[in-house]
């Protein structure tokens, strides 16, 4: 029997859904495709969809219902393109009017940037794992549930990513005169 | 240093296992300062700082009408004549794109939006899907009960239960769910099981997997007939299954009620009962386990003897 607190026809319950993953969703969405308004569309059709079927989907399931219903919405009416992710940020760094961080070994001017565009050319896989844990903060756990892969394979696409945001940083920087 | 040793200690250091010095200490000092400032600038990061607003839904209905919206304008001729012949046996609901089978007290079929997969569903056991999401490589429903599903090969085809989940190619199994677990019977073709405790086992004919308490229990060999028997001769068979298991398909067949807290449920039954005659299946099933049955008005009482 489904509690009701356990039921997502319950509109409550639909809107607590939606407050705990509906801005992952739009994250993940973005990662992987790099179209910020349209991973907002596409991610409240996918809580639409998980409304009107609300009855099909038990409760724990409901996460990885979004995330398969949007990843198909998104493919459906999507030519790939050139994915370019852009940031804001939550926190000012404290350290901004302390000039130079000694721990820094990339310059500040453009360090943002050029990790931007590092991050968007990433295999999309890498990317989106790497992005899903550092910015979203999903344990392993989750993203390997919620992707359908094994932890050993979300623990080698974040290793893999860092390394190569390392390699390409240091070829910005090399080049540099 | 090779290159797994580094991977590793990149990973302990990214989950907090090891500190930035200890990092420093297997990797270049240089590099893992680069990771370091990588990884705290991309943790102050988000697409955006405003939240996603929430989607304009329309309020449910209230839970005691039997039909939410009118999908199809056939649905009222064929509910003229539904109502007339089969309010005893089965209800049928049609909610915007959603569609649900739900078998009350004889076996029916269902099936499927491809025309070619269905699902025969014993008393008490239900399926339901989404007409709208529908597609030849997305066949997507979710299961309660004892049905034997017939699944014509094509794109992927998943149900979704409580415990678990099953994944199919073109193949007919069996699937029984009961409170605390499931079990999954191949007949032919190949069937994936996934339990919720992340254990997966792949099936062939003749295979069965069950999950109880939210873990794989075992894997067994079966007599695969041509269909189950509860299909096939109106009996139900069961093959060291939990007590658990058993009881639930008494209480579906017979419409009836088991208060099982004098007793212990860790126990498993061989045997089977025939569907037509409530106090045989009692003694085969409990005289057998030692465990004394009471009728007490609506409620059978069973008590270890």
């Amino acid at each position: 029997m489904i509690t009701e607190e356990h039921d997502i026809c319950n509109e409550s319950v639909f809107q607590e859904v939606h407050a705990t993953h509906g801005d992952a969703l739009r994250n993940f969405l973005y990662y992987k495709f790099g179209d910020l308004d349209k991973a907002k569309d596409v991610a409240q059709d996918a809580l639409i969809k998980l409304w009107n079927n609300c009855k099909s989907v038990p409760f724990d399931k409901a996460k990885s219902y979004l995330f398969t219903i949007a990843n198909r919405l998104f493919l459906d009416n999507v030519a790939h393109q050139k994915v370019v992710l852009k940031f804001e940020k939550h926190t000012k760094s404290t350290n901004q009017n302390e000039g130079i961080q000694p721990d820094h070994v990339y310059r500040e001017a453009e360090f943002k940037a050029q990790l931007e565009a590092a991050i968007s050319a990433l295999p999309e896989k890498q990317r989106v794992v790497f992005l899903m844990s550092r910015i979203d903060k999903q344990s392993n756990q989750q993203i390997a549930e919620v992707l359908d892969i094994s932890i050993k394979t979300v623990e080698k696409h974040i290793t893999s990513s860092l390394k190569s945001l390392r390699e390409r940083l240091d070829e910005l920087k090399d080049f540099k005169i | 240093m090779a290159e797994s040793q580094k991977d590793t200690a990149i990973k302990q250091w990214l989950s907090g296992e090891i500190s930035l010095d200890q990092l420093k200490q297997q990797i270049p000092e240089e590099e893992a300062l680069k990771y370091a400032q990588i990884i705290e600038e991309v943790d102050q990061w988000t697409p955006e700082i405003e939240a996603l607003s929430p989607p304009d839904i329309q309020a449910k209905a209230s839970k005691e009408a039997k039909v939410i919206s009118i999908h199809r304008s056939t649905w009222l001729s064929v509910a003229a004549s539904l109502l007339i012949i089969s309010l005893a046996t089965f209800w049928f609901l049609f909610s915007s794109s959603e569609t649900t089978y739900y078998a009350e007290n004889e076996v029916i079929a269902a099936q499927f939006p491809d025309q070619v997969s269905s699902v025969q569903l014993n008393a008490c056991s239900s399926i339901s899907w989404d007409e709208d999401d529908w597609e030849s490589d997305f066949r997507y429903s979710r299961f309660s009960g004892t049905g034997f599903f017939e699944v014509e090969k094509g794109g992927e085809f998943k149900v979704t239960l409580n415990e678990g989940t099953v994944t199919v190619l073109g193949t007919s199994f069996e699937i029984d769910t009961y409170d605390d677990g499931f079990s999954v019977s191949c007949y032919t073709g190949e069937v994936s099981v996934a339990g919720n405790d992340g254990n997966v086992r792949r099936l062939k004919a003749g295979r069965r997997v069950s999950f109880h308490g939210n873990k794989l229990r075992e894997l067994q060999n079966f007599k695969a007939d041509d269909k189950p028997s509860w299909l096939s001769n109106g009996t139900s068979s069961f093959d060291d299954a939990p007590l658990a298991q058993v009881i639930s398909r008494l209480e579906r067949e017979f419409e009836v009620k088991f208060n099982t807290t004098a007793i212990h449920m860790d126990r498993r039954f061989t045997g089977s009962f025939k569907h037509d005659d409530l106090d045989k299946a009692l003694k085969i099933v409990f005289t057998a386990l030692n465990i004394t049955y009471e009728k007490q008005d609506n409620l059978i009482v069973l008590k270890d003897s």
